[in-house]
Formats: C-alpha cells, structure tokens, sequence
C-alpha cells in the first residue's frame, strides 16, 4: 500500500505543478509533463525488466494507469479552481487548461503502452480483480453523480449560481477520471495483497 | 478474491518433484502470471476449471492429484 500511495501522492503533485500559472520552465506546462510522464515510465520499465520480482503487464498497467489518471485529474481540479464556476470555453484559460490537459491524457495512454512486459497480459485471475475493480468504479461514479444530483437539485449559495454549462460538464469528466482512479486503486489493492501473501510464505 | 479457498492444492510439491520448476516456468507454461501462482499456492484463489486442467496437466497428473478439497461443501446426498 505504500508504494500506492507514493505514487498517488507524487503524481497529484505533479499536477498540481503543472497547473500554476506562472510554471518555472520555458515549455509548455502539459509537454513538460508528458515528456517527465514518458520519461518516468520508461525508466521503471527498464528497471523493471532487470528486477527477478518484478510486476508482471496488468500489475504495472494499473499503476502507470493510476499515475497517469491522477496526474490528469489533479491538473483538471487545479486548472478548475483556478478558472472559478463561472468558467467560458473560448477563453485564454481554458484553451491552455484544455491544450496541457488533452496532452497530459496522451501521455497518460502512452505510459500504458510503456507497460507492457514478456508475460501474458492478463489472465484469469486478472480478469477477475479488473471486474471487482470495475463494480468499484461502478459504484463511485454512481456516489458521485448521486451527490451532484442532490448538490445541484437542493444545494444553495453564490457558487451554484455561478456554476456555467462548461463547468458542470467539466465536473462530470472529473467524476468519471475519479471512478479510474478507484479502478486503479482496487487492481492495486489486490495486488499488494499478493506481495503481502507471496512475502509472508517466503 | 479475497481470504482463503476451500480449495487446496499440492502445486508447490510437485513443482520441486519436477526439478525445481520456478513459478515463473510454471506460470508460463499454462500462460497465467506468476502472482496467480502465488495466489494459488497460498490457498488464496481457486483456479477455473481449465486451468487447473492445465496445471495438472503440465505435471502429468489427474485434477483430483493436483487440487483437493480443504473443507468438503457439505451437500445433501442423492
């Protein structure tokens, strides 16, 4: 579980970083990412191919997924908080939010691609903790547009009111990132679980 | 997927009667990752059918050779 955590919380800093408006290097913030994304991902591959116990394909998907999905989500939140509810499409702000965000969801694909391994890229027994991971998910977004609904139908103050069309949708893309990212956690979950079982036997 | 199985199996055993096979030559040879290995030799996951048709299979054995039960499932007989 640790090392779950380490990478939730390194890749939410990251994008939080990447979402300040006066980024301390000369490139664009979401390139910046995507190349460090990149970068990040294919040292662990090397690493990985040279480690005897190193994870097999869906154990390193999902945590490449996970950072990847946190890093896209943290970024959005910022860039969001940052914008405010009454947030306009065709604005400076949210074309830059809209470019750096797009471009680090690229990177976030291409690091699954950076994943894969010798193995078999799942079997059984993958299968079924990406279904567990999938009722998981289910269930989150589900909690979560429950909430909205119910936020948006009774809620009162100045914010809802504010709140524009771009927003909400903007909103609902965040639900759906945070269901990935319980998706993730889950698979993970499961897999620390083994490494827990495998060095209890040894 | 989680807890413990009431299916047992010998996996571990016949793995070093065959020559020390690692769990990865295992894992490989019916084509499923090394942690569903370790999962199983644990008592942690149950395998479908098919693959523990294959696992017996690689160690030339029958089904009820590799797996058996820990806590027979008390049904009501015929």
């Amino acid at each position: 579980m640790q090392r779950i955590l380490v990478f939730f919380l390194a890749s939410a800093l990251l994008g939080v970083l990447l979402a300040q408006p006066n980024f301390p290097v000369p490139l664009r913030p979401g390139l910046f990412g995507a190349v460090l994304m990149l970068s990040v991902a294919w040292c662990l591959r090397q690493r990985w191919r040279l480690a005897p116990d190193a994870p097999e394909a869906p154990e390193r998907r999902a945590l490449l997924s996970l950072s990847g999905t946190v890093i896209v989500l943290s970024h959005l939140l910022t860039s969001l908080w940052q914008i405010g509810p009454a947030m306009q499409l065709h604005t400076p702000a949210s074309h830059a939010m809209g470019i750096d965000n797009w471009t680090l969801f690229g990177a976030a694909l291409l690091m699954g691609w950076l994943a894969r391994a010798a193995g078999p890229s799942a079997d059984e027994r993958d299968r079924q903790i990406a279904a567990t991971a999938l009722r998981y998910c289910h269930y989150s977004l589900l909690l979560q547009l429950l909430a909205f609904v119910l936020w948006l139908a009774f809620g009162h103050g100045a914010v809802l009111e504010q709140l524009s069309r771009a927003m909400l949708a903007q909103w609902l893309i965040c639900f759906w990132i945070v269901s990935c990212v319980v998706h993730d956690i889950t698979c993970l979950h499961a897999y620390a679980r083994d490494r827990r079982l495998e060095a209890g036997a040894q | 997927m989680s807890g413990t199985t009431p299916i047992g199996n010998h996996l571990r055993r016949l793995r070093f009667e065959h020559g020390e096979m690692s769990q990865l030559a295992l894992a490989r040879a019916v084509g499923i990752t090394r942690q569903t290995i370790v999962a199983l030799e644990g008592g942690h996951y149950a395998p479908s059918l098919e693959l523990a048709m294959k696992l017996a299979m690689v160690f030339k054995r029958t089904v009820d050779e590799t797996f058996f039960w820990t806590e027979p499932p008390n049904l009501p007989l015929p």
